[in-house]
């Protein structure tokens, strides 16, 4: 059963008279794990933080499990883990007091859940120092902690695994994934690293200048690939593709050049050859996120 | 919210904010009873010629002698006019002091606590409680920790209450030890307790005669406890007036320095605008309550306890109004 646990519906974002985040729609169900990606100052940050209540939109709805943020914040909220740019804690408390702390603001949370997910993310050999201590890597797993303690059915992580070592992160990948498919929760993760989020991530969603330019899940992304076609006779080729697979093409210098599931690619071979045209010379362009990202997000220009 | 409060008042004792304040009343407050000690023994010196330790010294005469010495000086021409009926209130108080057989001149544990109390009103109270309000709000933003605080399912309401709440708690704390640390401290140099000396309070100065028609006699005890209401409710309003400016500006530094310029720049008001009645409705101005009971205190016309203590209460209510409306509204971006 899909439930939809986040649901943002035409958002937008004006602070000091400068639209930052232009109506963004999206959604989230139970155990999906999006990927939020965007160039800097394209409004990520912006919007995860109307997301958890940390600023309010100007226009829009944001809906968690049922509940409108900006009426039910306390229900809502209650359904919410997050790490907002940076695991940042009380540097002069333990890490274990920190957890105590924060847990104790939220209800039904027992010590043996701390105890659990202190276990979780790997942090008990030094959960008793203070966080002052802690490296970067270590407040990561921390702040994970943090957002995990309270069984939230929506997370919320921003750039989660800066400052992980490689073992870390996949340590990490391992724990969303689980978090995801074994309990069900609902992951947002925003990140720059796009391999990360294609390893991670069921659905992308790509923002540039506050508005959403790509939102499809990664494999559909990763398969609608550019392919190349040489044939005898190009102009009946781009014919026999708009009439018989509906997609459409273009013709660059004595290329054909059209977006095409993979999947597909044998049956449009075979469809030309029986249409008794002769294949040249036949490649994809292996695309991945990342160049997909770098093309969709071209011109990178801070808004101003 | 029980919990909330007491993760505030933990995270303020685990800043060792409260250590500070400690140590700096520790060192004031001593150095003032030495002061003060030191002051007393010349006066002794030079009126009666003794250097007496025990409490009984003949401290009719020395009054009679500092009568007058004011009287003296009440009859030299180069005594400006002004300054001529705040002496002759002087005298009569003295007067009224040695008719009735209290005697303030002998230095106490319970009269340095009450004297102490009066100077700090003004300034070094308010600067304590600043330190401690600027930073409740200020800290979780410049640590970035504002984040997690109000990602939490707590309506931001309540997070602001609990921290006014705990710093409250520790104005109390503030005003309970600067008690107890001038008291024993000045009790054990002066070796003179003075709990149950009368005291004379309810002057009240009418065109430069002094009617005592509604004077009281309490106990020095009792007069120390009004002085540390006084002080207290008077850093309730300071404490409430900074953590508003820290709740405006979100910067440490910032709120202390814009809470100091204010208090400071009160002081200056009043000395060179006592004209201009307005200022009266100035927070700063009203600060100094406890001298309001010795009587012959009105810094400008139309001020009395009462009324400082409304323009006080006003203040405070306001600033608490501006902090939870700002906080609740604000977007959070750090």
């Amino acid at each position: 059963m899909l439930k939809q646990v986040l649901l943002l519906d035409d958002v937008h974002k004006t602070i000091k008279n400068k639209e930052i985040v232009k109506g963004i729609s999206f959604s989230i169900n139970a155990g999906e794990v999006l990927g939020f990606l965007g160039p800097n100052g394209a409004g990520k940050s912006t919007t995860l933080r109307m997301i958890v209540g940390l600023s309010s939109p100007t226009r829009g709805k944001i809906i968690i499990d049922g509940h409108l943020i900006t009426k039910d914040y306390v229900k809502a909220m209650s359904k919410v883990g997050c790490i907002i740019e940076g695991p940042d804690m009380y540097n002069y408390l333990s890490g274990l007091e920190n957890l105590k702390m924060l847990s104790s603001m939220n209800k039904n949370v027992t010590n043996e859940d701390i105890t659990k997910v202190i276990e979780l993310v790997g942090m008990q050999n030094r959960i008793n120092d203070k966080v002052s201590t802690y490296s970067l890597g270590m407040k990561q797993r921390l702040g994970l902690a943090q957002a995990l303690v309270h069984k939230p059915k929506l997370l919320i992580l921003d750039e989660p695994t800066n400052g992980l070592d490689p073992s870390g992160i996949n340590e990490f990948r391992h724990i969303i994934h689980d978090l995801a498919k074994k309990e069900n929760i609902a992951v947002l993760i925003s990140s720059h690293l796009i391999s990360e989020v294609e390893l991670m991530c069921d659905t992308v969603a790509i923002i540039k200048s506050g508005t959403l330019l790509k939102y499809s899940s990664v494999s559909e992304l990763i398969n609608s690939q550019e392919v190349f076609f040489v044939l005898s006779d190009n102009q009946r080729g781009i014919e026999i593709l708009k009439n018989k697979w509906n997609i459409d093409s273009s013709l660059k210098d004595d290329r054909i050049v059209a977006k095409v599931d993979i999947s597909k690619l044998e049956a449009i071979n075979s469809s030309f050859m029986q249409e008794g045209l002769m294949i040249k010379f036949v490649n994809t362009n292996q695309k991945t996120l990342e160049d997909l990202f770098l093309t969709l997000t071209e011109g990178n220009d801070i808004i101003s | 919210m029980l919990v909330l409060v007491k993760n505030e008042v933990n995270k303020i004792l685990s800043k060792r904010k409260m250590l500070l304040i400690t140590v700096i009343m520790l060192i004031l407050v001593s150095l003032f009873a030495y002061g003060q000690n030191y002051q007393y023994k010349n006066t002794l010196n030079k009126y009666l010629k003794t250097t007496s330790e025990s409490g009984d010294v003949a401290w009719q005469s020395l009054q009679k002698q500092q009568i007058q010495d004011l009287k003296n000086r009440l009859n030299r021409i180069d005594t400006p006019e002004l300054g001529k009926a705040s002496i002759n209130i002087q005298i009569q108080q003295n007067q009224y002091y040695l008719d009735n057989n209290i005697n303030p001149v002998t230095p106490s544990a319970a009269k340095f606590s009450v004297k102490l109390m009066e100077q700090s009103t003004s300034v070094l109270l308010p600067l304590l409680i600043i330190l401690l309000a600027s930073d409740s709000v200020c800290g979780e933003f410049s640590t970035k920790t504002i984040k997690v605080l109000l990602t939490r399912a707590i309506p931001r309401w309540k997070v602001l209450l609990s921290k006014y709440i705990a710093l409250l708690i520790l104005f109390s704390i503030v005003i309970l030890e600067m008690a107890v640390l001038s008291i024993f401290i000045s009790g054990l140099l002066f070796n003179n307790w003075g709990f149950y000396e009368p005291v004379a309070t309810g002057f009240n100065s009418v065109s430069g005669t002094l009617d005592v028609s509604n004077v009281i006699k309490v106990t020095q005890l009792q007069y120390l406890i009004l002085v540390y209401s006084l002080g207290w409710f008077v850093s309730i309003i300071i404490g409430t007036i900074s953590f508003m400016v820290s709740v405006l500006v979100r910067n440490t530094a910032t709120s202390i320095g814009i809470m100091m310029a204010t208090l400071v720049g009160g002081g200056f008001l009043r000395l060179f605008l006592a004209d201009w009645p307005t200022i009266k409705y100035f927070f700063p101005i009203n600060l100094n309550l406890p001298q309001y009971l010795t009587g012959s205190y009105t810094p400008i016309s139309g001020m009395s306890l009462n009324f400082s203590m409304l323009v006080l209460l006003t203040w405070g209510l306001g600033a608490f109004i501006v902090s939870f409306v700002v906080f609740t509204k604000q977007d959070v971006l750090v």
